[in-house]
């Protein structure tokens, strides 16, 4: 099945103009997929952190959002222990007039102002409105465990 | 079709038993919370009686072009059931296993022709 021009495009531009901090690349077998790479923003939590991604565009792509996920483990609370991102534009504030781009940029955004009183994982949500200093604290521990390693 | 890659499929999976949107008498979701490799399936099957018989299943990366291995854990006594408690690869849905089909129609499978004993 033929790519979709729209597709083509994007994974050009992506490729040639990357966004500051973000890396995304299609797989060889499936140029639907892609692998991410974003880097933990300074002054987050997750500054020094690399933080590896799985992106997907579904059939319907772009009337649908695209599909992503963390593949390295992160301390947020809207983000779940399997990586799964809680964020409306992947969700019902999806438009077609979005990109892969803006996407992996709301992603970067996300982890310099996380969002306790939407969270997708409850307990690291707990922890962040109880004690943020002591949440902050965890989220760099796992940054330095999960997100440093071999890189 | 686009190729769905496993990940994203499993997770799919994942969803519409987490949002209940699966048959009643059955119900799975992952063994361990932060699998993120989806690999390790926790399952139960309800039978006539309404008791529950609990399964393992395991996912191995070549999913959904390969069937999951699936258990009765513990063992139910069956001709598709082989003594480690592994529905064996005599049971039609993974003799002739298709990448269309899922962890919830083969359980659903299990549970019409292996626990109910109904004619496949």
């Amino acid at each position: 099945m033929a790519l979709p021009k729209r597709i083509i495009k994007e994974t050009q531009r992506l490729l040639a103009e990357p966004a500051p901090g973000i890396s995304a690349s299609p797989s060889e077998e499936n140029a639907r997929y892609f692998n991410v790479m974003i880097i933990g923003p300074s002054t987050s939590p997750y500054e020094g952190g690399v933080y590896k991604l799985e992106l997907y565009l579904p059939e319907d792509y772009p009337m649908a959002a695209p599909k992503v996920r963390f593949l390295t483990k992160i301390y947020h609370p809207n983000i779940d222990k399997l990586g799964r991102i809680c964020l409306d534009i992947l969700k019902d504030k999806w438009s077609p007039a979005l990109q892969i781009r803006t996407v992996l940029l709301s992603i970067q955004a996300l982890l310099s102002s996380p969002n306790p009183d939407d969270p997708l994982d409850e307990n690291v949500a707990r922890q962040w409105r109880e004690d943020e200093n002591s949440a902050i604290n965890t989220a760099k521990d796992w940054t330095r465990i999960y997100a440093m390693q071999d890189n | 079709m686009a190729d769905v890659p496993r990940s994203f499929r499993l997770l799919e999976e994942l969803e519409r038993a987490e949002k209940g949107q699966v048959d009643g008498t059955i119900s799975y979701g992952l063994d361990q919370e932060d699998d993120v490799n989806l690999v390790h399936w926790v399952a139960s099957i309800m039978d006539r009686n309404g008791d529950l018989h609990s399964l393992k299943l395991e996912c191995s990366p070549e999913y959904p072009q390969r069937p999951p291995k699936v258990y009765f854990s513990p063992r139910i006594e069956n001709k598709h059931v082989m003594a480690d408690g592994q529905v064996s690869t005599s049971f039609w849905m993974i003799k002739d296993w298709n990448a269309s089909y899922s962890i919830e129609k083969l359980l659903k499978a299990i549970r019409d022709n292996i626990v109910l004993g109904r004619r496949m």
